[in-house]
């Protein structure tokens, strides 16, 4: 993770890039296996200073442990970002101008059902998944709908299906037809946020954490965004970019903090407002 | 075991759940595990029949294995074969997706070879069409099972759209050879029935040399103010240097439930006979699909 000499950009290819903007998910094997064993100390660590599981205590395995902003807590996972291999499919898939919107960290448990991470907002917005356990369709691996990101008639028809899968499709969740991504540790798997994701037989403390990233926000919509980060006040956490961060973010890592940090008041004053009601503990995801 | 030969007693038909009809709406195509396994005794001995009775593969000559061997119409050649129109399970499948008036739109029987690329049965033409197939042999993605790519048969949307032009050359446009594009494998045992919008894309990849299977098309009625889109439609199926659409077998044992799914095809077939004799004037041989 050390990136003094800034190997250049490991860009995607053409295909790869059809690839993803076709059936809104890569999965790219291998890619960090040489980091991987750094990457899952640095995992282990930030949980250890964090009492080991959500909202400080240990990880019970009754539900999933979440923790956000999660790379940024470790001055070494910061430097992720500026991994060679992580920015150019960052690059090649949001533009150099790319925005770090956050990442989170999870012990997950059983199942997850199907969801998408945002809709269509006219920005792109994708998801890097670390696992740091093998998994496939028999322990919780990602399953995806390929395609399902793209607006149009699948989507449509996919819309209000999987609330209650058997009653309207007659096919439990895991039956749903799906891609299984089976991986590895050092593995990515990158998804646009509209797809439709879960995972099924996972089990109580399955290791995974995520960074988002999303297209440069045009200056007239940066109310929009302000909305979006917003969004994440039920973390309860003071600014959009965490300060360790912000301190170790070199020049290149500051462009694409820069829309975040300078966006996140309303989210500091939607925080104020949830402490005031007394809330305290952090949503789970 | 059900005799297909005594349709007079026939049980009610079975139609598909309203989850299984939004099933197929949604995904573009459903899989029935061992709905047929009372009958696939029969129906592999019909299959056999039929293609001993027609030299054992394409064009009359014993299949050697290196080329797809292809037989239009299939079913419609052996009359206990043309009787699975009526039959319940898949009467009642038809009816559920189709409608009480579909039409019958022929059948193919193959051995297939090796590897099917990429492809759709058909367009957006309004008109609802779909397959049955049936595969004879036990199948799964190693060995050629049916792979299709759930949602692709949309029309008017994002994920058919973007697929378009593509899947005829995966690796230069998805960096994924044709057995890597994602889909859904359809691991199949003799008995189980696998039907699909004629729209949706699907392969099958790592297939044997005499891969066993057949199929129905059917679709739904078409318009009055349609007919010459029916006509043309149908007249496409000259390539098979067929003369009539439905095969003297279905013609001669149809009841009268099954005529209402033949009628309007033998009523617009009348393109075949002229096409199919200019083809032969020019030497042509039946296609293999």
């Amino acid at each position: 993770m050390q990136t003094m000499t800034n190997p250049p950009d490991q860009l995607l290819s053409d295909a790869q890039k059809r690839f993803f903007a076709t059936f809104g998910y890569l999965h790219l094997p291998g890619i960090l296996a040489d980091l991987i064993p750094e990457v899952i100390a640095g995992f282990e660590r930030i949980w250890a200073a964090h009492g080991g599981g959500h909202d400080g205590k240990p990880h019970d395995g009754q539900a999933r442990s979440c923790l956000p902003q999660f790379l940024e807590l470790d001055p070494q996972m910061c430097m992720l970002l500026d991994d060679a291999r992580i920015r150019g499919l960052l690059v090649s898939l949001l533009g150099e101008d790319f925005q770090y919107m956050g990442s989170d960290g999870n012990y997950y448990v059983g199942d997850t059902g199907w969801h998408q991470d945002g809709g269509d907002i006219g920005i792109t917005q994708i998801k890097i998944a670390f696992y740091l356990d093998p998994l496939d369709a028999g322990n919780g691996a990602l399953r995806v709908i390929p395609g399902s990101h793209l607006p149009g008639g699948f989507d449509d028809q996919l819309k209000g299906k999987f609330k209650d899968s058997v009653e309207s499709l007659g096919v439990t969740g895991s039956q749903v037809p799906a891609v299984a991504l089976a991986t590895v540790p050092g593995d990515l798997a990158v998804f646009d946020h509209r797809l439709r994701h879960s995972s099924w037989n996972g089990s109580k403390r399955r290791r995974m954490f995520t960074m988002n990233s999303c297209g440069r926000w045009p200056d007239h919509r940066l109310g929009d965004l302000q909305e979006y980060i917003a969004g994440g006040a039920r973390f309860l956490v003071d600014s959009a970019i965490a300060p360790t961060m912000r301190e170790v973010a070199t020049p290149r890592m500051r462009r694409h903090l820069e829309q975040a940090m300078n966006n996140d008041g309303l989210m500091r004053q939607r925080v104020a407002e949830l402490r005031a009601k007394g809330t305290q503990a952090a949503a789970r995801g | 075991m059900p005799n297909m030969n005594q349709p007079a007693a026939l049980p009610s038909d079975q139609p598909l759940s309203e989850a299984q009809r939004r099933f197929f709406t949604t995904f573009g195509y459903l899989h029935l595990p061992g709905l047929l396994s009372d009958v696939i005794g029969e129906v592999i001995d019909g299959f056999d029949r039929v293609w001993a009775n027609r030299g054992g593969g394409h064009e009359g000559k014993p299949h050697d294995g290196t080329a797809r061997s292809c037989l239009v119409p299939f079913i419609d050649q052996d009359e206990r074969l043309s009787l699975l129109l009526d039959d319940p399970r898949i009467h009642g499948l038809l009816t559920s997706l189709l409608g009480d008036d579909f039409n019958y739109m022929g059948s193919d029987g193959n051995y297939y070879v090796g590897n099917t690329g990429w492809h759709q049965d058909g367009g957006n033409t309004g008109i609802q069409f779909l397959k049955i197939a049936f595969y004879l042999d036990s199948l799964d993605g190693s060995n050629g099972a049916l792979r299709v790519i759930p949602g692709s048969h949309h029309p008017g949307g994002g994920f058919p759209d973007a697929l378009k032009g593509k899947l005829g050359d995966p690796v230069t446009h998805f960096g994924a050879t044709g057995s890597e594009v994602p889909a859904m494998v359809l691991a199949t045992n003799p008995g189980d029935l696998a039907v699909f919008d004629h729209r949706i894309y699907h392969s099958s990849w790592n297939g044997g040399k005499r891969r066993r299977m057949f199929t129905m098309n059917c679709c739904q009625r078409w318009p009055e103010s349609r007919l010459p889109e029916l006509q043309d439609y149908i007249g496409t199926h000259a390539r098979f240097l067929i003369e009539r659409n439905v095969g003297p077998a279905m013609s001669r044992v149809a009841t009268p439930r099954m005529r209402r799914h033949l009628e309007q095809v033998e009523a617009n077939d009348f393109q075949l006979k002229p096409k199919v004799e200019a083809l032969l004037a020019q030497g042509k041989a039946a296609s293999r699909g």
